[in-house]
């Protein structure tokens, strides 16, 4: 006797009628393609980057006649020659390039005991409440927590109103690099930790006692067991930190008030205030090439491998 | 550091105990893991603590490694309290549950690490890895990573570890726990082999009573928190200290009676199964009327084909084959009593060629002696 389905949940028989339609739109014969279909909506997506790479690259080499506001119609390399000999541009991807490289190794550096802290705790609200406090920022929007530094730090703010307590004048904290980086190295934070966190998961702990047993203090234990252990982890972090910092936008343009420029607002201010799409085009493909070498760099110094990715370790 | 030295110019060291717990608790929130432990080990012993999971065994061993404070009571090595000295000032060796060797680096480098960080010459330590490398027979694998190495091989590079600083103590965190039967039973007789050869002090923990026979000088049994006796394996079989021993060590019978008489040690008891003589075990002279619990061990007990008579026991009562469980070396059988059918009788019968395998169902007559019938206090 056939038995009755009529038993099973709704869901079961709902997923088995999915399960049929899948095969007859995706025989089995058809299997072997199939990772290429998963695969079909990340190509897509790199295709129309790769196109506006292509329309970017275009732009750059056409040079903006000031007069009639139309770009040449032949292809130069005035755009670059003036990112080239201009000091402006230079201090730009330097403020940028030297911004991103303290702000990732600050980050790392506030980020691991955080993450260590929530990794090791044996308390599970004190897990809980770093973890909320983790994810809070994330619900505040980059825009909003600039806009909260400025309240804070302004001259009419809460740092200087105490200041003025104990007599202090007002100090100008805002609208300078160490504002923007202070600002960029709190949006940072929590990336950082997001990405150690699994790196240190992963370490037992039973080898932090083992070190110990074997006669090494704390300090050893980090620098030679713990910190060689967590180094995809803190790779990866530090990847993502720079990455973000080097293109990043709201926080030079709120915290540095004009004045302290990253190249992403260098780019805004040709496209958007100068109408200059040549200038800002082959602005865009410099940061483009920065970012690529900077994380080329990474991968061949350390290997892809140490994002535990490729060979098992 | 300085205490240490003190410790070991002392020259009677021989009436010092090398490892000497007094009265220790430890007591986790309103959990008691360890309840008022008290031992002396004496050097180059090896004592196992064995217990169940969850009766204080690991917590007593990591309060010694310096893991886990005492609540109360005092640990002393050599002779010196170490309070609370961290684990990395305590001169111990250990090798952990899951080994903890270390991954990034190979064989040789694991070895050589405690000797890097306890500042040992710069020049005598590629000797002395070679040396306890070739101690665990793994000269030609020094510089392979730990995950290139088979489970038995990462088990030596872990005891070579926890050696090679020449530790006062050497401890053993259930490291054979994981490994299948066969390998285990190796690594049982390898740790025997090594603790011989350098004379080392060791406490083992471990759940696996076999390996507590095989491997100690003397053994713990814990229960609850509590150390239950403390002897020589041979003396833990054949004289256990109360009924968990009794039932936690070997294939043991247990069977809760009600004492009838007592005339010296030999008692006789009221079981479910009839009166049956034993022998008293307990501190105390019991009363008639007491709760008490038999023992016997299931290789104690004889048996025979129905109105066979069995020579040299001091009672015997019939019951029927309820299972038998074919080993190879041995046949152990399930018996159900005549007279208490749903109590069954596990006997080892561990010479089978002697006797035809009898079927399920069989009619039998069990026979034991007095001195084989162990009785407890309840």
């Amino acid at each position: 006797m056939r038995p009755t389905t009529s038993r099973y949940p709704l869901i079961w028989r709902v997923l088995d009628g999915l399960e049929a339609a899948a095969a007859r739109l995706w025989p089995r014969r058809f299997t072997r393609a199939t990772p290429v279909l998963m695969l079909a909506p990340s190509l897509l997506l790199v295709l129309l980057l790769v196109i506006g790479l292509v329309e970017l690259g275009d732009s750059s080499l056409r040079e903006l006649d000031t007069s009639t506001f139309r770009l040449s119609a032949t292809w130069t390399g005035a755009n670059y020659l003036k990112i080239a000999t201009s000091g402006l541009y230079w201090t730009v991807i330097w403020k940028s390039l030297f911004g991103a490289l303290v702000v990732t190794a600050l980050s790392l550096i506030l980020a691991f005991p955080y993450a260590y802290m929530m990794v090791r705790t044996r308390s599970g609200l004190l897990r809980k409440l770093l973890l909320v406090a983790l994810f809070l920022p994330f619900f505040i929007g980059q825009v909003v927590r600039a806009y909260g530094w400025l309240i804070i730090l302004g001259n009419q703010g809460v740092v200087n109103d105490l200041l003025g307590l104990v007599g202090v004048a007002p100090v100008r904290l805002l609208y300078n690099y160490p504002a923007v980086l202070f600002g960029l190295v709190q949006y940072m934070l929590p990336f950082a930790v997001l990405m150690l966190a699994p790196a240190l998961t992963a370490i037992p702990a039973e080898l932090e006692a083992a070190a110990a047993s074997l006669g090494a203090n704390w300090v050893k234990t980090l620098t030679r067991v713990v910190l060689p252990l967590a180094r995809p982890g803190l790779i990866g972090a530090g990847l993502v930190v720079l990455t973000l910092t080097l293109t990043d936008f709201a926080m030079p343009a709120i915290l540095g008030g004009g004045s302290q420029d990253f190249i992403a607002n260098a780019i805004y201010d040709q496209f958007f205030r100068t109408s200059d799409q040549g200038l800002g085009s082959a602005l865009a493909l410099v940061l483009v090439a920065i970012g690529s070498l900077l994380v080329g760099a990474v991968f061949t110094l350390f290997g892809a491998g140490t994002l535990a990715m490729g060979r098992q370790r | 550091m300085k205490a240490q030295q003190r410790g070991s110019t002392v020259t009677e060291t021989t009436t010092i105990p090398a490892v000497s717990v007094r009265d220790v608790d430890c007591v986790f929130g309103t959990h008691k893991a360890v309840d008022g432990a008290s031992f002396d080990l004496h050097k180059g012993r090896f004592l196992t603590i064995l217990g169940p999971s969850g009766s204080g065994k690991t917590t007593l061993l990591r309060m010694i490694a310096g893991f886990e404070r005492p609540t109360r009571g005092a640990i002393s090595i050599n002779g010196v309290p170490v309070g609370a000295a961290p684990p990395h000032k305590r001169a111990i060796g250990m090798v952990f549950q899951r080994l903890a060797l270390f991954p990034h680096m190979s064989a040789e480098e694991n070895i050589a690490f405690p000797l890097i960080m306890r500042r040992f010459d710069a020049r005598t330590i590629p000797d002395r890895v070679a040396r306890y490398l070739d101690l665990v027979q793994l000269g030609p694998f020094a510089r392979r990573r730990i995950h290139e190495l088979s489970g038995g091989q990462q088990q030596r590079v872990a005891i070579a570890r926890a050696l090679v600083f020449e530790p006062d103590l050497l401890l053993l965190d259930e490291p054979l726990a994981a490994l299948d039967r066969k390998l285990r039973e190796e690594m049982q007789l390898e740790f025997r082999r090594i603790q011989h050869e350098l004379g080392v002090t060791t406490i083992n923990v471990t759940h696996d009573q076999r390996e507590a026979l095989v491997v100690s000088d003397e053994v713990i049994v814990m229960d609850k928190g509590r150390i239950q006796q403390m002897a020589p394996p041979t003396e833990t079989y054949r004289a256990p200290a109360n009924s968990f021993v009794a039932g936690f060590i070997g294939v043991t019978n247990l069977i809760p009676a009600t004492l009838l008489t007592a005339n010296g040690s030999a008692v006789r008891v009221a079981t479910p199964a009839g009166e049956w003589p034993g022998t008293w075990q307990g501190q105390t002279v019991p009363a008639p009327g007491d709760g008490v619990t038999l023992a016997i061990r299931a290789e104690k007990l004889r048996f025979a084909p129905k109105d066979t008579a069995l020579a040299g026991v001091d009672h015997s009562c019939s019951a029927t084959v309820a299972d038998l469980i074919f080993e190879g070396e041995r046949v152990v059988y399930e018996f159900s009593l005549e007279r208490a059918p749903n109590r069954t009788i596990r006997i080892i019968d561990a010479n089978p060629a002697e006797h035809s395998l009898l079927a399920r169902g069989a009619h039998v007559t069990l026979g034991f002696s007095a001195k084989d019938m162990l009785v407890f206090p309840t």
